[in-house]
């Protein structure tokens, strides 16, 4: 028999492996629903658990933008001294920023936050607020050692940090952010085993099939891509049920949280739905294929 | 051209299927493999597609030794023979015309050319007005010939029929026996499994007869029961 063209062979395999598995989802519909259902649910679940840790980590940005240490000056400190240290602190490798706040800035500052109380700094006489200077650090973990080392400094007052706070809290998010992929790759895991199984017995129900088609000497991709069709198909359908659910859901439920986690800079970001809506259709495919690929292995084996 | 050699098959659960059996057919050769049910008949011509792997002994097939063939090389093997199954095997859902072209879908065998070896197949099976059809409107002796085309259309150089009369009535039987003669007479090295006595008796070819396994009986031009 004469030699096909290999373009012509590709062309006419990827028909043939679609219209059969167009045919088969609609042959077996009550289990392609089943599969399409089954992923709908855990991608939504999977979705849900994105935009906490998202939530989670605008919350962790936020924090981290914060200035981290000020570190009080005294008032008799040589403004030499004050630049010294101030060199010093920006060759530490975990310092990001240090900035001086002047006497005059502080009480600035004072006034601008207190302005509903001018009686008040009214009655203070001169200026007893010191000059500070505000540091940003890459690592708030490294915050205690590193101020255990600044207050030996010769120009340094007194220093300010919320440790207890900042560490809790650094303890609390880190914490909140391992279980989140923990549980993220746990869902996938999951995921990929209810469809995997969705589609073995879909699988099963044809095994004879499969098996003629290996015994009149059919590779192994020529049996598995209707069924990875059919799969990824599933799978999308699931996921965009899911991101349907998902976009609908999002707003309201960030209002809500919004309207009670009012100290939490949260907010409603259309561009990270879009995000995550494209990253599930892209899982739910992936899943749905991979599913398949698991399910048809062990009948290929004629 | 067939070889086996001291081929023994012990299943899993013991049962020793095919015990030291030794066997050639030359090309072009009709072969009637004749013997009670258990005798080894379909394990014999399953380790020929390898289907089933031996537990010792060698087989070669058109001078390829299956024991070395790559899983890889596999399908394409399989496509250098055809196979009409005890149970035909075919897809109910599929027209006549699709089930005989599958293997040529299989091999990437598209178009026109396709087109005209299935046809031609049916022709020579005599089914090419049936070609639209669905099996479930069938006769179970128009199956079986669906089976054969199946088995031929991509021109093997091995045919291997388990029971291809089964279940069918005599002068059916007969007919499916002629054609599978024919096929034989183009080129085609035939190793046909069968109870049927009277399809035997009657074409008087070489006969192998099994019995636990073992050859018992190995005649030019023999008949179903040994004298």
């Amino acid at each position: 028999m004469e030699v096909p063209a290999p373009l012509g062979v590709a062309v006419r395999y990827v028909r043939y492996a679609w219209v059969s598995a167009l045919t088969n989802l609609w042959r077996n519909r009550l289990m392609s629903l089943a599969a399409i259902l089954s992923t709908a649910a855990m991608v939504a679940m999977l979705s849900g658990f994105l935009v906490l840790l998202h939530a989670l980590h605008i919350t962790i940005e936020a924090l981290e933008s914060r200035v981290n240490l000020i570190v009080y000056l005294r008032d008799d400190a040589a403004p030499g001294e004050v630049t010294a240290l101030r060199e010093k602190l920006l060759q530490n490798g975990n310092v990001v920023r240090v900035e001086y706040v002047s006497k005059e800035e502080a009480l600035e500052r004072l006034r601008r936050d207190m302005a509903d109380r001018r009686d008040v700094l009214d009655a203070i006489p001169g200026n007893p607020l010191p000059a500070s200077l505000e540091i940003w650090v890459r690592n708030p973990n490294a915050l205690s050692g590193m101020a255990q080392q600044i207050r030996r400094e010769p120009p340094v007052e007194d220093l300010d940090f919320n440790e207890p706070v900042v560490s809790r809290l650094l303890a609390i998010t880190n914490l909140a952010r391992g279980i989140g992929l923990l549980a993220i790759g746990g869902l996938v895991v999951v995921t990929l085993f209810v469809i995997m199984n969705t589609i073995r017995l879909a699988v099963y129900a044809r095994r004879e099939e499969i098996e003629i088609m290996k015994l009149v000497g059919a590779t192994d991709w020529f049996v598995r891509w209707p069924f990875m069709f059919e799969g990824t198909l599933c799978g999308l359908a699931g996921a965009t049920l899911a991101a349907l659910a998902v976009s609908l859901a999002y707003g309201p439920a960030m209002q809500a949280f919004i309207g009670v986690l009012t100290f939490l800079p949260l907010r409603v970001d259309p561009w990270f739905l879009v995000k995550l809506n494209v990253g599930m259709l892209a899982i739910g495919a992936a899943v749905g294929a991979a599913g398949s690929y698991l399910a048809v292995r062990r009948f290929l084996n004629v | 051209m067939i070889v086996l050699r001291s081929v023994t098959k012990i299943y899993e659960n013991g049962t020793r299927a095919l015990d030291d059996v030794t066997l050639a057919v030359p090309r072009r050769d009709f072969v009637f493999l004749v013997g009670p049910n258990g005798a080894g008949k379909s394990t014999l011509l399953r380790l020929l597609i390898r289907a089933e792997r031996p537990t010792s002994g060698c087989i070669l097939v058109e001078g390829q030794d299956l024991a070395l063939l790559d899983e890889r090389d596999l399908p394409a093997f399989r496509r250098r023979i055809g196979v009409v199954f005890q149970d035909m095997k075919l897809f109910p859902q599929k027209t006549v015309y699709e089930n005989v072209a599958f293997p040529l879908e299989v091999a990437h065998v598209g178009g026109r050319e396709m087109r005209r070896a299935v046809m031609a197949t049916l022709e020579l099976v005599g089914l090419a007005a049936e070609a639209r059809r669905t099996l479930g409107q069938l006769s179970g002796g128009q199956r079986q010939r669906v089976a054969i085309a199946r088995a031929i259309v991509h021109e093997p150089d091995v045919l291997i029929a388990d029971e291809p009369t089964a279940n069918l009535p005599p002068d059916t039987a007969w007919e499916i026996v002629q054609l599978l003669a024919t096929i034989n007479r183009s080129g085609v090295t035939a190793l046909i499994a069968t109870h049927d006595r009277d399809v035997v008796d009657t074409m008087e070819r070489r006969v192998v007869a099994l019995h636990d396994g073992r050859i018992v009986r190995d005649e030019r031009a023999g008949r179903y029961e040994g004298v």
